[in-house]
């Protein structure tokens, strides 16, 4: 019962704390792009310097891509790890289930990312990396995923995603 | 009949988003393959002193595609240009190098990416052309696919395609996409007509992207069906793939 409990309201606790996390973080992504953007840069130093790490939901990622386009993204959703060019984060597991691909970036791991990430596919991430609003191969998809930088299981209530 | 040739066993079906990275590396292949052959043709055509040998790389711009003719120099670090067509339109505009352009960049990987390709690829008893598409993840495809050698005949199969490190020098997969090469010929009788092509995959339980690449280079435009895997795939004239059941 309390499994089921879980199965059925899991999802939409992860979802609220999305979106909790899109209008949290929303304000601050205009101002830290613009500060992170050449065109703000005033200076070389400045201009070398990464872009500072934002943390956006999904729900903004894909609403406007071009907008992000190269930030430096801290990010939710879930990662499906397939053949070839078949890896895309997701706003959520039924996106992936009904193959919503418009509700997905391509997430460009590298062969070794690959392997090292492959027991995280299926389950719901958290997921650093810089955005391109290009698609490359997975045209179907809303944007990519490049330089990825960190990808970790994200299960705060220890849910058990596997067995759903 | 087409079922009795299926068999093999059911495997997992593949996602909307496999099938569309198909497509989407197919169409970029069909594109490449014509890119070469009109680049080839317009630098023919500003009657060279001597043919262009060695390579031809393709790369897409926004502008459309550019096609260097070259060859890599003695020591592997620099793709040196004799030619270099640029789309412009439905033309492309030939410009020649002397003394040689000397690249690096993208030409440079992709040349080393073909020698490392065609190495390991062996000989064959019948022209084949080459291809490298860069990934968004880094690194390369290379593709080896026999050459059309007589019109209105297309050859499919004994193709095989090379995934390689993003310097060109390091094969991190091979993927045999056919075994044997099948030719699509239309039929000698003018009056009838071509509705589509099948074939099946005993090597992979997917279509392929030369499978996509067949289709929308073929003449007259007919769609392609594949049984992989204990799945139908239909490859559409547009090179979209969609798949249903093997009926039981």
């Amino acid at each position: 019962m309390s499994d089921l409990r879980k199965a059925r309201f899991g999802p939409k606790t992860i979802c609220c704390s999305l979106i909790g996390a899109v209008m949290l973080s929303g304000a601050g992504v205009s101002s830290a792009l613009a500060a992170g953007s050449p065109q703000a840069s005033s200076s070389s130093t400045v201009a070398n310097r990464p872009a500072p790490l934002v943390t956006v939901g999904m729900v903004a990622l894909l609403a406007n891509p071009e907008h992000y386009e190269g930030a430096h993204v801290r990010t939710f959703g879930f990662l499906h790890i397939g053949r070839d060019e078949d890896v895309g984060l997701y706003l959520h597991r039924e996106d992936y289930d009904f193959q919503l691909t418009k509700n997905s970036f391509y997430v460009a791991l590298s062969p070794e990312q690959r392997n090292q990430f492959r027991g995280l596919s299926d389950q719901y991430v958290l997921l650093e990396a810089v955005v391109r609003s290009s698609k490359g191969f997975q045209a179907d998809a809303s944007g990519t995923m490049v330089s990825i930088t960190r990808v970790e299981l994200w299960n705060p209530l220890h849910i058990d995603q596997k067995g759903r | 009949m087409l079922m009795a040739t299926l068999g093999g066993h059911a495997s997992t079906k593949p996602t909307v988003a496999e099938l569309a990275a198909i497509t989407a590396r197919g169409r970029m292949l069909a594109e490449y393959d014509a890119a070469a052959w009109q680049a080839t043709d317009a630098v023919m055509a500003t009657h060279p002193k001597s043919e262009p040998s060695g390579l031809y790389i393709a790369h897409q711009t926004e502008a459309g595609w550019v096609v260097a003719f070259g060859r890599l120099n003695g020591t592997g670090d620099r793709f040196l240009v004799d030619y270099e067509a640029t789309q412009e339109g439905t033309k492309f505009l030939v410009k020649s190098f002397d003394p040689k352009r000397e690249d690096m960049g993208w030409n440079l990987a992709a040349a080393k990416g073909m020698e490392t390709a065609t190495k390991d690829f062996g000989g064959t008893d019948r022209p084949y052309n080459i291809a490298a598409l860069p990934r968004t993840s880094g690194g390369m495809y290379v593709y080896l696919y026999p050459a059309q050698v007589k019109a209105g005949v297309y050859p499919l199969g004994a193709d095989v395609r090379y995934s390689l490190s993003s310097d060109g020098m390091k094969i991190v997969e091979k993927r045999q996409m056919h075994k044997t090469i099948l030719e699509y010929a239309p039929p000698a009788d003018r009056s009838e007509s071509v509705a589509g092509g099948y074939h099946t995959h005993v090597l992979s339980d997917i279509p392929e992207d030369t499978d996509v690449m067949l289709v929308l280079m073929r003449q007259p435009r007919v769609p392609e069906t594949v049984g992989a895997g204990g799945y139908i795939f239909t490859i559409a004239v547009d090179g979209t793939i969609t798949v249903a059941n093997q009926p039981k």
